[in-house]
């Protein structure tokens, strides 16, 4: 049979229809919309101390295909701005201060296009992904295949996936910047499979337990990150007892303008242009500044377990997520998180949530280095530290009428060091950092 | 996968309610799921009918009906007010011909007795004179009914709500619905002809209803496939009253009062059965404008006229 075209009326007796207690319970089981659904989102995020901004867009159309197919296209941009750190310098009294790429070098934008179509079969779901994404100095293609069984009368799944990126890496070389490298080209790529069983316990409360692996190799470092060693120094700055201060040396010439100056007025281009990876070479032999250098295989270990229970009582449901990521790099992890949503009815929902943290540094990383390591890989960036972090998160969302949905979105992260459980490892207050983030997006239903 | 297919085998229930035979079949991996699977289908059917039959007294609707004849207001729960909301959509999109208030002229008009002839049923034999008509046209319209939360108010006296085209529509989705949320994937639920269905045979062939002649019930004039479709007839052959030879149908009108002319019977198919029961009421209200509105609205159906 030819696709009924819905007219305006079809849809006006559908909508009230679905409304029916006795037809909408059913179907918001897992049946494939008819609909075709366009989703928008904006989000902002602001990290404190002049760091990053980021703001994303995203828009998304999900429709059927035929009987059991189901389409959903996205397209995703967002753009990075502002200063990341780069390196870590000694002051005199041997204690190491971030230096931050000033706000030229980072103005990022990323595209993403995701298409992914679903076959809804009797007990199973079947889907396939197929992804881009690129940067200035970054491409990815990706994708990823998923199959889950349904058996024990629905009551038990079973979900296998797999997936895989190439990617493309290398530093989008401003010469206008002091630190940069010239040009590098790397290739990484990754492979992940993932298992999960999930089990509907009774009415009220449900269990999954997911175990992925994931296998990522080439080039992991990151080519504008650098690691202060102190015997690849010219001289031990330390040894002058604060009179000879890098850091604030460095602190100095950033605060004053003059680094600015000197990348604005085209010196820092023209010495680039004509003596290419001079300024990046000096700064190595003299100031000890080494390139981020990473192992070129990392394997990691995720499991979850999740839990989400209803409470008929007060019309919510409270997710709990625990996930322990082990890690071949040594970063391993532990996330827990709560999240309840609860209706208020009149199509209100409010979803507070928080979410707690904590990581083990890897092998590899410490703030600064006195000494290259028999391994050889150094690396100073923030995110492979010892730290813990807590997230606190609210949405509110209201659907009007049946077809439009308008969510809010906050969130408050905040990163310290001695968050870490069960023993500090390599981290330092210098990392800390808190952001807020805001989101809008809304859900439209045709 | 294949072979779990071909171990699921049909279970049929036969039952009496809502005034009609019903059949509920699944298909479950084993009599025992099938049987609590049924039950609890039927359960819902039962529920429905105690709670909106005209038939029975004392129950939500009779209360309801109740405040409608004096003119009062009654509070009511999320079910019935969710069921007046979808009867406003219909009034809304049949403008005004579908009108639940049109309950009152059954106090005149009488199908209670499936196809009555002038000897079973001598009340029947004569037609309302215009007068009686003209007082109960009086004490209908869905504007004399107000919804205010979970309270329904009667704006006029001598009121009457008759969710025929609904309520036995509506039961058949309602236990379509509680068989799949029991994982029931293929089967088949007819409440006298209001049939939906929860899913396709195991094989993905669909179920063939067979729509009888109206005129010649023992003949087939269609057949309509059904996947996980509703299908719902109205003006078939089993309630119409006959007077001096003249047949009437049992659908009345709420703007003249009178039994509609113009189509015999008309079958729907829809997303849900309760969309198709309504539908094809509406399509009989709209006389001979029935059809060009259905096909409008872009549903298959059958008719007669």
């Amino acid at each position: 049979m030819a696709a009924i075209k819905k007219t305006d009326a079809l849809k006006a007796l559908m909508g009230a229809a679905l409304a029916l207690p006795g037809i909408s319970a059913a179907a918001e089981q897992g049946y494939r919309s008819e609909d075709i659904e366009i989703g928008v989102h904006h989000s902002e995020y602001t990290e404190s101390g002049d760091r990053m901004t980021v703001k994303a867009d995203q828009i998304s159309i999900t429709g059927p295909i035929g009987r059991d197919f189901e389409g959903n296209f996205s397209a995703i941009r967002d753009v990075t701005s502002g200063a990341s750190p780069v390196v870590n310098f000694l002051d005199g009294d041997g204690n190491p201060h971030q230096f931050l790429e000033t706000g030229a070098s980072i103005k990022d934008q990323r595209d993403i296009y995701e298409g992914t179509l679903t076959h809804y079969g009797d007990n199973s779901l079947s889907s396939i992904k197929l992804g881009t994404s690129e940067e200035d100095d970054y491409t990815s293609d990706y994708f990823s295949l998923s199959h889950r069984f349904d058996f024990n009368r629905k009551l038990s799944s079973l979900t296998f996936g797999y997936g895989h990126s190439d990617d493309d890496v290398w530093n989008s070389y401003n010469p206008s910047v002091l630190l940069e490298e010239p040009s590098i080209f790397n290739t990484r790529k990754k492979d992940e499979f993932n298992i999960s069983f999930g089990q509907v316990i009774n009415k009220n409360t449900t269990f999954q337990l997911a175990l992925t692996y994931v296998d990522s190799s080439g080039f992991l470092s990151d080519p504008y990150k650098k690691a202060f060693v102190v015997d690849e120094a010219f001289f031990d700055f330390r040894e002058l007892n604060g009179y000879g201060d890098i850091a604030g040396l460095f602190r100095f010439l950033v605060e004053s303008g003059i680094i600015q100056y000197l990348n604005d007025s085209g010196f820092t281009e023209f010495t680039n242009q004509l003596y290419p990876g001079l300024i990046a070479a000096i700064s190595e032999a003299i100031l000890g500044v080494k390139k981020d250098n990473r192992p070129e295989k990392r394997e990691q270990w995720i499991s979850l377990l999740r839990m989400s229970h209803y409470f008929k009582s007060t019309n919510s449901a409270l997710h709990t997520d625990y996930r322990y990521s082990d890690d071949s790099w040594g970063a391993y992890s532990h996330t827990l998180e709560f999240k309840w949503n609860i209706g208020l009815g009149l199509g209100w929902q409010i979803s507070p949530g928080v979410r707690f943290y904590s990581q083990h540094s890897a092998f590899f990383y410490d703030t600064f280095f006195e000494t290259i390591p028999d391994h050889g890989y150094i690396s100073s960036d923030y995110r492979l530290a010892g730290f813990g972090a807590i997230s606190k998160k609210l949405e509110i969302s209201k659907e009007f009428g049946r077809d439009f949905t308008v969510y809010l979105h906050y969130e408050e992260y905040e990163r310290q060091y001695d968050y870490e459980q069960g023993g500090q490892t390599n981290g330092d207050p210098l990392d800390d950092y808190e952001f807020t983030a805001f989101s809008v997006s809304f859900d439209v239903r045709f | 996968m294949c072979a779990s297919k071909t171990q699921l085998s049909p279970s049929h229930f036969d039952f009496k309610a809502m005034g009609s035979p019903c059949t509920i079949t699944v298909y479950a991996p084993n009599a025992l799921d099938a049987i609590n699977v049924i039950q609890k289908a039927t359960v819902e059917v039962i529920r429905l009918e105690n709670k909106f039959s005209r038939y029975i007294k004392n129950n939500v609707l009779d209360n309801v009906n109740q405040a409608a004849k004096q003119g009062s207001y009654i509070d009511v729960d999320d079910e019935f007010i969710s069921l007046l909301n979808y009867a406003d959509t219909c009034y809304q999109q049949s403008n005004g011909l579908f009108d639940i208030t049109a309950g009152a002229l059954r106090r005149i008009w009488d199908f209670s007795q499936p196809n009555v002839s002038l000897k079973n049923c001598p009340p029947s034999n004569t037609l309302p004179s215009d007068t009686d008509i003209k007082s109960v046209l009086q004490h209908i319209g869905w504007q004399h009914v107000k919804i205010d939360n979970n309270r329904v108010h009667f704006l006029t006296q001598n009121m009457a709500l008759d969710f025929g085209g609904i309520v036995k529509e509506y039961a058949a989705d309602s236990a379509a619905n509680i068989c799949a949320s029991q994982g029931i994937k293929h089967g088949l639920i007819n409440l006298g002809g209001d049939i939906k269905a929860i899913g396709p045979h195991p094989d993905g062939a669909p179920w063939k209803i067979n729509i009888r002649d109206a005129d010649k019930p023992t003949q087939y004039k269609g057949v309509i496939d059904l996947y996980t479709e509703g299908l719902a007839t109205s003006g078939d052959y089993e309630r119409f009253i006959k007077i001096d030879g003249q047949r009437y149908s049992h659908i009345l009108s709420p703007k003249t009062g009178w039994p509609v002319k113009g189509l015999t019977s008309v079958t729907v198919k829809a997303p849900q059965c309760v969309i198709a029961g309504s539908a094809c009421t509406i399509a009989m209200l709209m006389e001979h404008d029935g059809i060009d509105w259905l096909n409008a609205l872009g549903v298959e159906c059958l008719w007669q006229d």
